[in-house]
């Protein structure tokens, strides 16, 4: 199971990479970093998890998952999401100022 | 039920493929909310609870909704002149060349490296020492039941104060980006069915939101995942009620004061610690008592952060949202 994970985060990161680095549209750029983003919170809870473990809650019976991943995880997605809001409102005003969503078009330096 | 993960994985596959693949955008973005959701679900089968929540509320749902107010941004009113169409079709039609290939050479060669250190590392991983003392001593030195709260609000405070630093860090440069935009057309929203309807839903919400704030020291959720429930509101609001609705009912300039003094409050409760008891973001104790393990009145400082994050958090994402579905007056033309 473990190792299900691991392969699908690492497909997933591959996958969001090659967007960022080949795609032109600016919205995927933006999709393939959200597709990196969300292989790395995969591969952090997959190395937390331990067969038959209860949840992070006390009380605990017998052994539970490791809970400083999830508190990292945590952390990491709110700042994901502001990451992205500020990925958005530099598209809007980009596009506002040069009419189109393709970043190959971006050239010009203005000061 | 473990047995089921195997084929969500498939599905993320599926669909974050769909996400890239497409070239309709709106389909993109909804492919990729369906992705976030399966990955919650992930999350679940895992046993992580705390961060489940915050996946489908945040990625699933708040990312969403920010997408596509971009994309209704840059469509609708910028995008409608024929001739960048035909750039964007030969773009996404000549280049199967030397770009892709050496993309994929490498994406690929990165991909290896990352599972090998990945399957090194699961060889030589144990049930870690600080694992085993938060099971061991949660309970009795910060008097809270869930130990992802006790180590975002206790153990770990301080990232957790960065974090709220890079919220506020984030609403602040959207505000500047946007300072000069303004509302210049807003809709009267939708049916009065609609309208009817969702006035019945709302509170609802805004008691599930207070819930998992207020229980976030014993149960999943916390100040972050309620705090996104409630900026959900103002989303609604916009969207159901038009902008102006919102705008005139629920000031921006209240937001901002009201995530400031949640901001504020933060740091004036760690600096407590700093000055009356050892060190930052000591838990009260010089204060008050812990309390019985499992009350709503327990854990000191922990509930008190929660409700402040909470605060902060959602007004902060409000104001983000605020922000960008604000339209431009037009500016003058760049020479």
């Amino acid at each position: 199971m473990k190792t299900a994970g691991y392969i699908t985060a690492t497909l997933l990161f591959c996958l969001g990479l090659y967007t960022t680095i080949t795609h032109k549209n600016i919205f995927k750029i933006l999709i393939g970093l959200t597709l990196m983003e969300s292989a790395i919170f995969l591969i952090i809870i997959n190395s937390a998890f331990i067969e038959s473990a209860s949840t992070p809650i006390l009380p605990v019976e017998s052994i539970g998952v490791n809970p400083l991943p999830h508190a990292f995880t945590l952390t990491a997605i709110v700042i994901g999401a502001c990451n992205l809001a500020l990925g958005l409102a530099f598209i809007i005003k980009l596009n506002r100022h040069y009419k189109t969503t393709d970043i190959t078009s971006m050239r010009a330096l203005r000061g | 039920m473990e047995n089921y993960i195997v084929l969500i994985y498939l599905i993320v596959i599926f669909t974050a493929l769909i996400a890239v693949k497409f070239k309709d955008i709106l389909s993109s973005i909804i492919s990729l909310s369906i992705m976030g959701f399966l990955i919650t679900i992930s999350f679940v089968i895992m046993q992580a609870p705390d961060v489940a929540l915050t996946q489908a509320v945040i990625n699933s749902g708040l990312v969403t909704a920010l997408y596509l107010v971009a994309f209704s941004r840059t469509n609708k009113a910028y995008y409608k002149s024929p001739d960048t169409d035909i750039v964007h079709s030969n773009y996404f039609t000549k280049n199967i060349s030397i770009d892709k290939l050496l993309g994929i050479a490498a994406t690929s060669i990165i991909g290896l490296i990352i599972i090998s250190t990945l399957f090194d590392a699961e060889m030589s991983q144990a049930f870690s020492a600080t694992a085993e003392h938060y099971y061991k001593f949660t309970a009795s030195e910060t008097g809270a039941a869930n130990i992802v709260s006790a180590i975002l609000f206790d153990y770990r405070a301080f990232d957790t104060l960065g974090e709220a630093m890079v919220i506020f860090l984030a609403v602040t440069g959207i505000a500047i980006f946007f300072a000069r935009g303004s509302i210049i057309y807003s809709s009267m929203g939708m049916s009065f069915i609609v309208k009817r309807s969702m006035a019945m839903i709302i509170p609802f919400i805004i008691i599930y939101g207070l819930i998992i704030i207020f229980y976030g020291h014993l149960t999943p959720g916390g100040g972050f995942q309620g705090g996104t429930i409630l900026a959900t509101i103002t989303i609604l609001l916009i969207v159901v009620y038009g902008t102006n609705f919102e705008k005139t009912h629920f000031k921006p300039r209240v937001k901002e004061i009201i995530e400031s003094v949640g901001g504020l409050g933060v740091l004036l409760l760690g600096m407590s610690g700093l000055l009356f008891a050892e060190k930052l973001f000591s838990n009260l104790t010089w204060l008050i008592d812990l309390g019985q393990f499992g009350n709503l009145f327990s854990a000191g400082l922990i509930p008190l952060l929660n409700i402040l994050i909470g605060i902060k958090v959602g007004a902060g994402l409000a104001t983000i949202f605020f922000n960008i579905i604000k339209e431009f007056k037009i500016e003058k033309e760049p020479q």
